[in-house]
């Protein structure tokens, strides 16, 4: 919204300043992953591979959250997955700039689909969404995407060095940086009031399952919280077409005001 | 081998996930709504794993120096405060208020004494907190939620107590 009153130079030094800033942010989350991970037990190549390979910061976090805290690989790489499942509709909306142009020959469009594929995260798929124009779409999306995966792949091992190196992680608090980085991840997603409910119920009752469940499953079990989002419309269109009985109206009149919140 | 395979796994799945879009983009349409609940789904998780990370080591609860770190930096992420700061005032609240002598964890000292804080263990116990002790010290045996749950009441308690104590000496 900002950009749109200013020239095309303007707007490209303001999108190479919005990078660095976000990829500043970024590089101190994988500062803190590659740190929280070793400091927690992890051989060092499992951070540093899951960074090139996976390249998602939230589902990294998660996977190696629910290692640490004793659960089963299945249930990291679940908990990982279901984070990442927002990466196909996002793959959707920016499948106009993944690949490079359609000059080029067929394989090397077929080659910069592929690394782009890779390049998709939420920031670059939001800063891709800022613009209309499609070549400022593609400098946009190439732009952060790159300059990410190169800032995440320098500082995880960064990071891993930081923390071989210091020994009692605890008296420095740094175990209370990883539910942070979680918490500053998940704020800005909580736009909703519905979606709030649900990671509240959903997080009380992984707490509350906690001492009771195997590690790694009350986590999954915080998607029962989504059962917050269901909206009791759309479930009985046939009395309310039939209505002729008043004993069917008070459910048909309360649905309306639900309907018209969205 | 196992994390390596789990490594892999995920990388696998994430890849196919970021492909699936860019191959099937003019096949297919995602409705609003699933990708709401995409969208909703990942926001639940993350927080449910900050929650969980924050409240508990292992199957017990982490001690209060942890989750008061955290809320800290979640007021300021929730103000949108930069980053690093975030990051930074989680681990410095959390590592004075160690400091301070607000401990780790009842595993973490190795001991079967209930969770205290050290801070209030000065204050004469009495009322709710004698109460809640009694209601840790007959179940603490058991290495099941009752546990947990009777150590947050009885840690709340304490704290409720010098907290009203304050509160009623600054009125009066």
């Amino acid at each position: 919204m900002r950009l749109q009153w200013r020239t095309d130079l303007l707007s490209d030094t303001a999108l190479v300043r919005d990078v660095a800033l976000v990829c500043l942010a970024d590089g101190i989350v994988g500062v803190s992953f590659g740190a929280t991970a070793v400091a927690g037990g992890l051989p060092w190549w499992v951070p540093v591979a899951m960074s090139l390979l996976v390249f998602a910061g939230g589902s990294q976090f998660a996977a190696v959250g629910v290692v640490l805290a004793g659960g089963s690989p299945v249930a990291a790489v679940a908990a990982g997955a279901v984070l990442n499942t927002r990466l196909f509709p996002y793959g959707l909306a920016v499948s106009d700039v993944t690949s490079v142009g359609r000059s080029g020959a067929r394989t090397r469009r077929w080659a910069a689909r592929l690394i782009g594929a890779q390049l998709v995260t939420d920031e670059s798929v939001a800063f891709a969404l800022r613009h209309t124009d499609p070549a400022r779409r593609k400098a946009a999306f190439w732009t952060c995407g790159a300059a990410l995966f190169t800032v995440w792949n320098i500082s995880v091992p960064l990071g891993v060095l930081a923390g071989s190196a210091i020994r009692n992680t605890a008296a420095f608090g740094l175990d209370a940086t990883f539910p942070a980085v979680l918490l500053a991840l998940a704020l800005p997603t909580l736009t909703d009031g519905r979606t709030r409910v649900a990671a509240i119920g959903g997080a009380s009752a992984a707490v509350a399952l906690t001492p009771l469940l195997p590690a790694g499953l009350p986590v999954l079990a915080a998607l029962a919280g989504l059962a917050a989002l269901w909206r009791p419309r759309q479930r009985r269109p046939e009395p309310e077409s039939a209505g002729d009985s008043q004993a069917v109206r008070p459910p048909a009149g309360q649905a309306i005001p639900v309907r018209s919140n969205r | 081998m196992m994390p390596l395979l789990a490594v892999g796994a995920l990388a696998a799945i994430t890849y196919a996930l970021r492909i699936a879009g860019p191959l099937l983009a003019d096949r297919v349409a995602v409705p609003a709504a699933a990708q709401r609940l995409f969208t909703s789904a990942a926001a639940v998780l993350l927080v449910a794993l900050a929650a969980t990370s924050a409240l508990t080591t292992g199957h017990d609860f982490a001690g209060w120096a942890r989750p008061a770190g955290v809320a800290a930096a979640g007021l300021l992420a929730a103000r949108r405060a930069p980053f690093p700061v975030v990051v930074v005032v989680a681990a410095s609240v959390t590592a004075l208020l160690r400091l301070a002598g607000i401990q780790l964890s009842e595993r973490a000292r190795g001991s079967s004494t209930p969770v205290r804080l050290s801070v209030y263990r000065s204050a004469s116990p009495s009322g709710w907190a004698l109460w809640s002790r009694t209601l840790h010290f007959s179940c603490c045996y058991q290495r099941s939620g009752v546990v947990f749950c009777s150590k947050v009441a009885m840690t709340l308690a304490v704290v409720a107590e010098d907290w009203f104590r304050e509160g009623a000496g600054v009125v009066l």
